[in-house]
């Protein structure tokens, strides 16, 4: 419970970081800054999340992952939704995503909300390139504190 | 999608891992926004001292022992200052800095410097004006990990009434 | 009221009969700001009487609302809410803009002045103070904020809301990245909060009773 107001706060504190520190960067730079933060989070938690799991079958078993253990480890609860078209995207639905719950219910900080994703894009895209899987991870909000995430398997 | 149970994972030790891992994420990001460490050691400070501010109002709205609480571990209070205004709070372990080891080229830096700007904020919204700061730090080869709190003054400005 | 009168002659009258509520909750910074200000009156027992001119029950303005002073029949008592006249809604007084903001810096000195008064030293300030019609409650935390709950007389379990208050403050505009400290609240999330946990203190109230 506390420990997560903790993280909760340095998440906070990070994108307030990006979006407010010392020299002037644009939104893009800002939003990549924080996906690498993420990145290098899932990357090395993934590892320590794993330790104990048997292999994943393929690729969708690793996405069941992400969206269970992981979201539960990571935000306290499970994806509600997750769809494919069985050809690399996989789209995950959060009806109540962490970062967001605690900010509004609708459209209220809409327009900033992106800022909020940007880390867990990150995260995700982290977990999974440790896990084998080299991907882009877009996410999208419409209405707080539900959003999606988008994951595209780049196939090489 | 179905409700399985979960791998066998202890929650609460990952949850703090995650905490720290997405600290450490933070930390090498404002190395390499920073070209001097002592500026990291500051901003680090700084973002400390805004979570503390808010972090104190979660506290007290649910009144339980603070460090314990949110970084999982007990830190003991000692080495009273013979003024009685300057006191250590020391941590056997720190779990901020678990997996850490500094390079040779950060040696200045003082990783864990947000927990001294907590201190601090917490410290300010409660009306007392305290410095805080590392004096030992394992990750510099220290056997414990220790903060001092020296209080500087009551913030008489803005004590409500009826809190003294 | 007699302009009314005039009016109509037919008149349905929609009336409240249970006046326990909470009424208003006030938030003040440590620096004594009005952060946050609320007006609550949901109804909870209704009545809807037809009457014809002249009305048999006698009206007046108190304490921001319509009442019925006089004239008890069919389940109206003196006392009760005039909420509505042919179905347009009576919102009764309302403070004018600023007027709360006002009153809010006006309690904050007559706290302070409650310390100084009293005999022993380290006292609180004033934390109810109760009157004919409201009782209000204020609660202020070790940092300085003070909650202040407006209520009636007959509420009970005001101290559960405050604290109730204080920790949705600590979740909903504190962990709230785009609130700043200080600052006026204007959070939607911390209002739909706040609304149901009056609503839940006035249910807890009336069954306490």
């Amino acid at each position: 419970m506390a420990e997560e107001a903790m993280f909760d706060f340095i998440h906070m504190e990070a994108v307030s970081y990006v979006f407010q520190g010392g020299e002037k960067i644009s939104e893009d730079e800002a939003i990549s800054k924080l996906e690498h933060m993420g990145f290098a989070t899932g990357y090395r938690l993934v590892e320590r999340l794993t330790r104990e799991s048997g292999r994943y079958k393929d690729e969708l078993d690793i996405m069941k992952y992400i969206c269970k253990d992981l979201w539960v480890t990571v935000y306290k609860k499970q994806i509600d939704n997750l769809r494919t078209n069985h050809q690399g995207v996989y789209v995950l639905h959060d009806n109540r995503f962490r970062f967001l719950s605690h900010m509004a219910a609708g459209k209220q900080y809409l327009q900033y909300a992106p800022r909020y994703l940007a880390f867990t894009c990150g995260l995700v895209r982290g977990c999974l390139a440790n896990l084998g899987v080299t991907c882009v991870v877009t996410a999208e909000v419409t209405q707080l504190p539900a959003c999606k995430f988008q994951i595209q398997v780049q196939r090489g | 999608m179905s409700r399985q149970s979960m791998r066998a994972n202890d929650p609460k030790k990952v949850s703090g891992e995650l905490f720290t891992l997405t600290y450490g994420s933070l930390v090498a990001q404002l190395l390499k926004d920073y070209e001097n460490v002592d500026d990291v050691n500051r901003q680090l400070e700084r973002m400390g001292y805004n979570i503390g501010m808010r972090l104190i109002e979660d506290f007290l709205a649910r009144a339980n022992p603070a460090f314990k609480l949110y970084l999982g571990v007990s830190p003991s209070i000692g080495s009273w200052s013979p003024g009685g205004d300057e006191f250590s709070v020391v941590l056997e372990t720190n779990p901020m800095a678990e997996f850490v080891e500094l390079p040779d080229h950060c040696l200045g830096l003082r990783y864990s410097n947000i927990m001294a700007g907590v201190i601090r904020g917490a410290c300010e919204m409660v009306q007392l004006e305290v410095m805080a700061w590392f004096i030992a730090d394992q990750l510099k080869g220290d056997n414990v990990t220790e903060i001092r709190v020296k209080f500087v003054k009551r913030l008489e400005d803005a004590i409500p009434a009826g809190e003294d | 009221m007699t302009t009314l009168m005039y009016k109509f002659h037919q008149i349905n009258l929609y009336i409240l009969t249970d006046k326990m509520t909470v009424h208003s909750l006030y938030i003040l910074s440590k620096s004594g700001g009005l952060i946050y200000q609320h007006d609550h009156n949901i109804p909870t027992v209704e009545h809807e009487k037809t009457f014809s001119y002249p009305l048999e029950v006698k009206l007046e303005v108190q304490n921001r609302n319509i009442v019925v002073s006089y004239g008890q029949r069919d389940g109206i008592k003196v006392g009760h809410t005039l909420m509505a006249v042919n179905g347009m809604k009576v919102t009764g007084q309302q403070l004018e803009d600023g007027r709360d903001a006002m009153l809010a810096s006006m309690f904050y000195p007559l706290y302070a002045l409650a310390c100084q008064l009293s005999p022993e030293q380290r006292s609180s300030g004033i934390e109810i103070l109760e009157a004919d019609n409201f009782r209000m409650n204020c609660f202020q935390t070790l940092t300085g904020v003070k909650f202040m709950v407006i209520s009636d007389v007959k509420q009970t379990g005001i101290d559960n809301l405050l604290h109730r208050v204080y920790e949705i403050y600590s979740d909903f505009a504190l962990k709230n990245p785009f609130y700043s400290l200080e600052m006026p609240i204007r959070c939607e999330l911390f209002d739909e909060h706040l609304k149901s946990a009056l609503e839940q203190a006035e249910r807890l109230g009336i069954s306490n009773i």
